[in-house]
């Protein structure tokens, strides 16, 4: 077949992967879940912002702290104890970019608890790094008291005043280092709590640190479903970050489904509407076919993009909008086509043979006509996905695509926004476009592996 | 084009805010000279009255079009809302003008070196299909094709301008740009480089395969067997057998080609800030600004219809099977 | 070579190279042709004949290869020459072809006139206007007026355009014209035309003419001798007189008469049974026998030779020989 040519060999293993990769990302990946919260930059506030993926540390000499989380529980408090111990092995070179402290569904019974996170460090000082107030009860509430549920309590540490003072007194008391509270708040009290002061400046100190969660309670009981605390890094993920935060890799995964989705689709219902079109345009002539035809010839020559960029900001970015602006604009090149070929079909002998014996224009267009274009439509199909799919990423990257679509183009159209690329994050400039080359590719090498068998001419040599 | 936007009531809705930015403007500039409100306030309304006579505002859209034609071709367009030339100016006009040749620069260049290259190597190709390098150029030319434009240049920029510095990061000039003509030129060259070489890249592909399919099409149509069996030397028969008689679908190639390039425009001027009709038009539709919309859609079909005039023309030269 | 005779071809064998094998064209073929002779090579679609007037004028595709066998032409063997080589000595000066087709052996934007002055000027060596006045005496010749010249093949009808063709390739006056299918394309009343056009001028010029047909009929009113070819070989080759006489001839022959419509008489014409050989793997012994009436063991084994029925009457059948 035409897996003869090594072109349409390429395309179709690229295609499986591409689909393959489509079917992982449907089943494996709450879609729903991200695409909702896509958009949302509370949901990756504690993601690290224009982070560059973890292997990056592979290629170079300074280690980039990876984003760690330190998860506990759930736990139980009893009175005076530490209610959980979370531990870090810290070996590098850089300083965490912010820490937080979060804690979900906390649950107590008679008095109100303070709950305290301290830190003990490699060099054994311990330093007092949050408090966290628990509301009181309320006015007929009933025991147990259930806390911070469904949104969990989120502290931003690294911001806190008291983390400020505390890491202002062991500098002064216990280093003797001539710094003012200010320029702790400004350079972020967190390079200092991981930090000791050498030669004159401050150097990551590496070792375990031990983060140590405690409660004070007079009376009663505690219990905390989870702990954790982020210690923000560098880099993240397998594809880094954008500035919002997002994992890239989530939206990237997600864009596979998506790109296919919209070429096939889009180009499965141009290619029938415009077949349909020049079957009927071609086969019954007069005055239907001039109507068709001038009609296809005018939007043949009016330029697409400014007219698709027209349509679209008039009205509205949602997708089926720009699916039928796609027909809108794609139907004339196939009709015109298809006519012409039907029109040779029309004069041929068997056509006539059918009609002599009776046969219906429908029944001629369905069982003698219409084999006879399949191929082609078929080749056409696969030809114009890929020019759909790069008309949407061109949309989306324009800003006009449908905002509640995780699309390859939105991610490059957000990078190009947010200065990503003269800021040189090439990690998230460089995977989207690869992979909408790819996947344009894949359609693209497949059409030129079908075209030996639909035009004949083109093979190496001809014989007679 | 201008009857759709009649119907949609676009027209009447820009006209009426041209004419109302006039009498904002008239307001401003008789303020001053009368000091009674209401007398103020008369004269206003009768200048009002005169534009909305003179706009035709007072009657129905389809009555309107031949003076709205009348008024294109006079390129009396109105102002913009947001969008200005460099020297101040928010005529449309003007704005126009001061963006119409770089976009022009940029491209016919590019439109010139593609089919150049592509037309060279499609030729290259088709004398030897099913080789070595036809499968290269093939997978090359589907890659090119494949390529975002938009893509292309941003990829270009952290390449070529951040990681490299060896090209602006976009925009005409330099700031503050040379005095010297000759260095002012060269700078614009400089700056126009990686636009031009991203347009090229992009559709070279394309332009490459459908040469290479058509010169191969007629390379083996019989009059060319016939052409050496007569005995002609191989020089000619490429020359007069395969390339005159792939000239006209070749051509016709380029004409379609026409309307893409205004899209491509569209993308590469917004990614390199180079200032031209199509970043121009992106800003205008962001903006809302109906004025400068329309009046760049009419600038846009005027260039187009006149740029395929021209290879009409030619098309006739050369295909005698078109000629009455 | 024997007085008179201009081309002597011997043995010739033609194959094509497809994926699915050597496809033999052209597979023993031995005929001459005399001064001022008409031959007619007749034979159905896939019988070898078009090959085999491409392979004289080495106009042959790429996967086509000259295999063995000798093309004498004026006493030299040109299978020995390189195509380039042919193509500068002999191609369109001293053997020329109308090829199948003539709609398609025009260049669509060059002006008619021009494509027939053409080999004049670059191989010839003549002027611009000599080649013109030259050529436009040509367009005369074939019966149309001079300043059709300056017309272009979109211009003229069928008929025109085979005229043009023929007067095309007599323009440098080789000895040989090879046409092949001259009038398939065209309704009855133009190939009549056509016709007596080509028997003139084979009087006017002293051409020697080889008439590629599967129309015998057609053949019967210009040749001199008839080859009829079948599955890549001759299997008879006569005077036209015999061929349409009482002598014995081949079953393919006969068969071939029998077929043709009579405008008057009862009869009706009768259909050959059974399809074209296959020539990649052609059937063993005689290249007929599945579809021979009078087919025997022998027929089925061994391939015959060609027997001498009389004077220059060759038929390849054991019934007629052996």
């Amino acid at each position: 077949m035409f897996l003869s040519t090594w072109s349409g060999r390429v395309g179709l293993a690229l295609l499986t992967i591409l689909t393959a990769v489509s079917l992982f990302t449907l089943t494996a990946i709450p879609i729903s879940e991200v695409s909702r919260h896509w958009n949302d930059p509370q949901y990756w506030a504690d993601y690290p912002k224009n982070a560059p993926p973890i292997w990056v540390n592979l290629f170079s000499n300074r280690k980039l702290l990876e984003t760690k989380v330190l998860q506990a529980g759930p736990v139980e408090i009893t009175e005076g104890g530490n209610a959980a111990e979370l531990l870090v092995d810290y070996e590098h070179d850089s300083f965490p970019t912010h820490i937080s402290l979060v804690v979900s569904k906390l649950k107590y019974t008679d008095s109100v608890p303070l709950i305290i996170l301290t830190v003990i460090r490699p060099d054994g000082y311990s330093i007092e790094v949050a408090k966290l107030t628990v509301p009181p009860p309320r006015e007929n509430e009933q025991q147990p008291y259930i806390r911070f549920f469904p949104t969990p309590e989120r502290i931003l540490v690294s911001s806190s005043d008291e983390l400020v003072r505390e890491v202002y007194k062991l500098y002064v008391d216990r280093f003797n280092t001539p710094i003012t509270p200010t320029k702790i708040k400004q350079d972020g009290p967190q390079r200092y709590l991981f930090g000791i002061p050498q030669n004159g400046e401050i150097r990551p100190l590496k070792g375990v640190y031990r983060f140590i969660l405690a409660a004070t309670q007079s009376k009663g009981s505690l219990s905390v479903e989870s702990v954790k605390i982020i210690l923000g890094g560098e880099s993240y993920g397998f594809m880094g970050t954008d500035v919002i935060g997002r994992d890239l890799a989530l939206g990237i995964l997600l864009g596979f489904p998506v790109s296919l989705f919209i070429g096939v689709i889009s180009s499965l219902i141009v290619t029938g509407f415009g077949t349909s079109l020049g079957l009927v345009s071609g086969y019954l002539g007069g005055r239907i076919d001039n109507l068709i035809q001038r009609i296809a010839d005018f939007i043949n020559n009016i330029p697409v993009l400014p007219l698709l960029i027209f349509l679209v900001f008039t009205f509205g970015a949602k997708l089926w909008i720009i699916i039928v602006a796609f027909v809108v604009f794609g139907w004339p090149g196939l009709t015109i086509v298809t006519r012409s070929i039907v029109l040779q079909l029309r004069e041929s002998q068997f056509v006539e043979a059918a009609r002599a014996i009776g046969a219906s224009s429908i029944r001629v267009l369905a069982k003698h006509i219409f084999p006879s274009i399949a191929p082609f439509v078929l080749a056409q199909v696969i030809f114009l996905t890929p020019s759909f799919i790069l008309l949407e990423a061109a949309l989306s990257f324009l800003g006009l695509g449908d905002p509640s679509l995780p699309t390859w183009g939105q991610i490059l159209e957000l990078g190009f926004r947010s200065a990503a690329v003269y800021l040189g994050y090439w990690w998230w400039i460089l995977p989207p476009g690869i992979l909408i080359v790819i996947t344009a590719l894949a359609f693209v090498m497949v059409s030129l592996g079908l075209e030996p068998i639909i035009n004949p001419r083109v093979r190496a040599v001809g014989g007679r | 084009m201008v009857i759709i936007l009649g119907a949609t009531g676009v027209s009447d809705r820009i006209l009426s805010s041209i004419v109302n930015e006039e009498v904002r403007l008239y307001r401003q500039t008789i303020a001053p000279q009368i000091k009674d409100p209401a007398t103020l306030e008369e004269a206003v309304m009768k200048y009002r009255e005169e534009l909305v006579k003179s706009y035709g505002l007072d009657r129905q859209w389809y009555e309107r079009l031949p003076d709205m034609f009348l008024r294109v071709l006079r390129l009396d367009l109105g102002r913009a809302r947001l969008a200005q030339t460099f020297t101040g100016s928010n005529k449309i006009s003007d704005i126009i003008f001061e963006r119409l040749p770089n976009t022009v620069i940029l491209v016919t260049t590019a439109i010139g070196i593609n089919y150049l290259i592509g037309i060279f190597l499609g030729v290259k190709v088709a004398a030897k299909p099913g080789t070595r390098l036809d499968k290269i150029v093939s997978f090359l030319s589907a890659v090119s094709y494949a390529v975002p434009t938009w893509w292309l240049g941003i990829m270009f920029i952290l390449v070529f301008a951040f990681y490299l510095k060896l090209f602006p990061y976009g925009g005409l000039y330099s700031s503050p740009p040379p005095h010297d003509p000759l260095l002012r030129i060269l700078d614009v060259l400089w700056h126009a480089t990686l636009p031009i070489v991203v347009l090229v890249l992009v559709n070279v592909g394309l332009t490459i395969y459908l040469t290479r399919t058509i010169v191969l099409n007629i390379a083996q149509e019989d009059f060319v067997n016939v052409a050496r069996t007569k005995g002609l030397p191989e020089g000619l028969v490429n020359r007069r057998y395969i390339m005159r008689v792939a000239a006209p679908p070749i051509l016709t190639n380029v004409i379609l080609g026409l309307a893409g390039s205004i899209g491509g425009a569209i993308l590469t001027e917004t990614v390199f800030s180079w200032p031209g009709m199509g970043s121009l038009f992106f800003e205008a539709i962001v903006q809302s600004d109906e004025a400068l919309v329309l009046s760049l859609v009419y600038m846009f079909t005027f260039v187009y219809v006149i740029a395929r005039f021209i290879l009409e023309v030619l098309y006739i030269v050369v295909d005698p099977r078109v000629r009455v | 070579m024997t007085s008179g005779e201009i081309l002597h071809v011997e043995d010739l064998h033609v194959y094509y190279s497809t994926p699915k094998g050597y496809l033999k064209a052209v597979d023993g073929v031995s005929f001459n042709l005399h001064k001022g002779e008409s031959l007619a090579v007749v034979g159905e679609s896939g019988s070898g004949k078009t090959t085999l007037g491409l392979t004289l004028v080495r106009a042959l595709p790429k996967n086509a290869k000259i295999v063995s066998g000798k093309v004498i032409l004026n006493g030299e063997d040109i299978i020995t020459l390189s195509t380039e080589e042919f193509r500068k000595k002999h191609s369109w000066r001293t053997i020329s072809i109308v090829f199948q087709g003539a709609m398609n052996s025009l260049n669509p934007v060059i002006k008619v006139g021009d494509q027939i002055a053409e080999p004049l000027t670059y191989r010839g060596g003549l002027s611009k206007e000599e080649a013109r006045k030259i050529a436009e005496e040509f367009i005369e010749m074939v019966g149309m007026p001079r300043d059709f010249y300056n017309r272009y093949p979109h211009e003229l009808s069928g008929g025109m355009k085979q005229r043009i063709v023929i007067a095309m390739a007599l323009v440098m006056k080789p000895q040989i014209l090879i046409l092949d299918e001259p009038t398939s394309a065209l309704d009855v009343t133009i190939q009549a035309q056509i016709i007596n056009l080509v028997k003139d001028l084979l009087d006017n010029l002293g051409l020697s003419v080889i008439f590629i047909t599967h129309d015998l009929a057609l053949a019967s009113e210009i040749a001199d001798r008839v080859a009829v070819m079948y599955g890549g070989q001759v299997v008879e080759l006569g005077p036209l007189e015999e061929l349409l006489g009482e002598t014995p001839k081949h079953p393919y022959s006969e068969k071939l008469l029998a077929s043709l419509p009579r405008l008057r008489g009862d009869n009706v014409p009768e259909f050959i049974p059974g399809r074209p050989p296959d020539l990649i793997n052609p059937p063993t012994g005689c290249r007929f026998h599945p579809r021979c009436p009078y087919v025997f063991e022998r027929c089925i084994v061994e391939e015959p030779p060609l027997f001498r029925q009389s004077s220059g009457h060759l038929v390849k059948c054991w019934l007629r020989g052996g």
